[in-house]
């Protein structure tokens, strides 16, 4: 923990901390691509899960995630990114809040269950409307809730 | 699928109701009731993003005045030159309900000139 906070205090004297504290433009910037990010994640993510909950059973499965999974992704790297920038400008103070930590438990956490997912049932998804197996269903409410979660703690760490 | 969405929903709500205890800068955090008009000498400055905040003498204590993000301190016409350590300015805010020695600024007024924060 202590060389956690070190490393945050070591990261917000860096230049791109700096940067991050002095530009006005530098901010906006990285808020708007980390919002671009949040919507290209969230919205790919829960349209996934909500097919896999049992939505939308005209559209194949294996064709919805192949379409969204890479904007999932791409909308992740733009998070991680953007966040990485955005920490750096308020390291100290943001490593010891509670919502960020929260928040970046849960990020964890959603990517290992979609990793998980994705090792356990990749394969499966052709026939998983006729045989969808239960904690893979839970799986996908599991991944529902995360990212709605990890969202609102997110926007919250400006009010709270 | 629509009930068990709203379901989820709702249990996102209960979830974040009970895990946020502790409270940061959204106005909701301060108290509106009570507006301060403050003339004093700025102790520090940092001029900064996410928000500029300075600090000042109050009642006996230090107190943090968040400001605003620096983007729109500058389009309202407070450049970072404007606002130094020293100087005498007159700040209109709210404290915060929890005791804590801070301030949210609802305008200052630098150099004879209001800029509102809001």
């Amino acid at each position: 923990m202590d060389s956690l906070i070190a490393w945050a205090a070591w990261l917000e004297a860096t230049a791109l901390g700096v940067q991050m504290r002095s530009s006005a433009l530098l901010y906006p910037a990285l808020n708007l691509l980390h919002l671009l990010g949040l919507v290209l994640l969230l919205g790919p993510m829960l349209l996934l899960d909500a097919r896999l909950l049992g939505a939308g059973r005209t559209f194949s499965l294996p064709a919805v995630s192949r379409a969204l999974t890479p904007l999932a992704v791409f909308g992740l790297v733009l998070l991680l990114g953007s966040g990485f920038c955005l920490f750096a400008a308020d390291a100290g103070p943001l490593s010891a809040d509670g919502l960020l930590q929260l928040k970046l438990l849960l990020i964890a956490m959603g990517i290992g269950n979609a990793l998980l997912f994705r090792q356990l049932w990749s394969a499966r998804l052709g026939d998983w409307d006729t045989h969808a197996p239960l904690s893979g269903r839970l799986q996908a409410a599991l991944s529902l809730l995360i990212w709605l979660l990890v969202m609102s703690l997110g926007r919250l760490l400006a009010y709270f | 699928m629509l009930k068990k969405l709203l379901l989820l929903t709702t249990t996102l709500g209960l979830l974040l109701a009970g895990a946020i205890a502790q409270a940061h800068h959204g106005w909701s955090s301060y108290d509106a009731d009570q507006l301060l008009t403050l003339e004093v000498p700025l102790q520090t400055v940092n001029y900064r993003n996410p928000h500029a905040d300075v600090s000042i003498e109050h009642d006996g204590r230090t107190w943090q005045v968040i400001l605003a993000p620096i983007s729109r301190l500058q389009a309202r016409g407070l450049p970072e030159a404007d606002l130094t350590a020293g100087k005498t300015v007159t700040i209109v805010g709210y404290p915060r309900k929890d005791g804590t020695a801070e301030i949210r600024a609802e305008r200052i007024i630098v150099d004879g000139r209001t800029i509102e924060l809001r």
